[in-house]
């Protein structure tokens, strides 16, 4: 009897150690899954982020920051956007502008996607030929910032201003092809002074329209 | 019978003797499996994480600190760097255009190529870990330069 109670001591310290054991163990797996579920790869994220910023800055593709150009966006070659982002070479990607895909590399099913409101801008031409005389203006429907004016060569006109501003003189009449390039902040009319011409007043406003830009990067 | 015939006194000092004995055996087991294998494991993982991050992070705030097309630039942007990965001092290191993290550890380790505008042109420079961090960003018409340097090297300048 008396070695039974001398042992009764050690085996419920030897309980006590199995379950400590098996607290430790519990605790692992525990740890291995949320270090698991902690691989996360910041690499798609940021090639996705990144490719999204260069988009609506690099020249190659905009008009000027956040507006981008349509013809050079829908022309987007899997070369261009490596070479505009490197972190995207070799990963899994795909460019949609509105409701289009510009541009799919592989398949990427997951990743990370970048999404940014931008501007899509074309460049269209407007052409108008009139007749001026002396105090004869003429107010461009849309704002640009380039204005290619032809006279004729029977030109009176002397002086040609935009809003009041001098942008074309000659005393013995103006005749050519010239290009001026009035402010694009502000509606711009243009005034002949001095005679009688015929005139070609070729504008090349750009026409944009909101659409939303999506990055995804997989891989 | 006399006390000192008598071992029932031993009892209590012996089954103490044992339970001690037990308890640092399994303080012993558990510390050399933890530490011989569990620990370090997860050290690496967590380092290596940690390593793509601030490595992603960095790359981000020296491609925003180029400023947009001006005559004349120069800006300094301070870089938050984690003060050490995995309990060691770190370099960061730019070279060809490409960030990338030198640590002693073999499994922390990470780069990524820097998306910079083409006006950008020279990228030099590199970060220890206890650096006051920032970028500076110097250039004209020519194009721009942009270096990684610390605080002191510029002087305390803001």
């Amino acid at each position: 009897m008396t070695e039974g109670r001398a042992q009764a001591n050690l085996l419920s310290l030897a309980v006590a150690l199995t379950a400590l054991v098996s607290a430790t163990a519990l605790g692992l797996v525990v740890a291995d899954g949320a270090l698991a579920s902690a691989d996360r790869e910041p690499g798609e994220r940021r090639g996705a982020g990144a490719l999204a910023e260069r988009l609506v800055s690099a020249e190659a593709t905009t008009v000027r920051q956040n507006v981008l150009d349509r013809s050079a966006i829908s022309e987007l070659s899997a070369a261009d956007v490596d070479a505009l982002a490197p972190p995207v070479a070799n990963r899994s990607v795909r460019v949609r502008l509105g409701g289009k895909t510009l541009l799919e590399r592989g398949d990427p099913t997951g990743g990370a996607t970048v999404e940014r409101v931008v501007l899509v801008a074309e460049r269209t031409t407007r052409s108008r030929s009139l007749a001026v005389g002396d105090g004869g203006e003429l107010t461009l429907p849309r704002r640009t910032d380039r204005v290619e004016l032809t006279f004729g060569s029977e030109s009176g006109v002397e002086t040609v201003r935009a809003n009041g501003r001098v942008l074309l003189h000659d005393p013995g009449g103006v005749t050519g092809q010239f290009v001026v390039e009035p402010s694009r902040y502000e509606t711009t009319t243009l005034s002949f002074a001095g005679g009688t011409a015929r005139v070609v007043v070729e504008s090349t406003p750009l026409q944009t329209e909101k659409a939303t830009l999506r990055v995804t990067v997989d891989g | 019978m006399s006390l000192r015939k008598d071992g029932r006194a031993l009892t209590p000092a012996v089954g103490k003797a044992l339970e001690v004995g037990l308890v640092v055996l399994f303080v012993g087991a558990l510390t050399t499996a933890l530490y011989g294998g569990a620990v370090p494991d997860y050290r690496d993982a967590v380092g290596g994480e940690v390593g793509d991050r601030a490595v992603v992070a960095a790359a981000e705030r020296i491609e925003n600190a180029v400023p947009p097309r001006a005559t004349q630039a120069r800006s300094v942007h301070a870089v938050d760097l984690p003060r050490s990965i995995r309990g060691e001092n770190y370099r960061l290191r730019v070279e060809e255009r490409t960030l990338a993290l030198e640590h002693p550890s073999p499994a922390v380790g990470a780069e990524t190529d820097l998306a910079l505008p083409e006006r950008v042109g020279d990228v030099g420079g590199e970060w220890r870990s206890s650096d006051d961090a920032v970028v500076l960003v110097t250039g004209d018409t020519e194009g721009l330069r942009v270096e990684l340097t610390t605080r002191e090297e510029l002087g305390g300048e803001r």
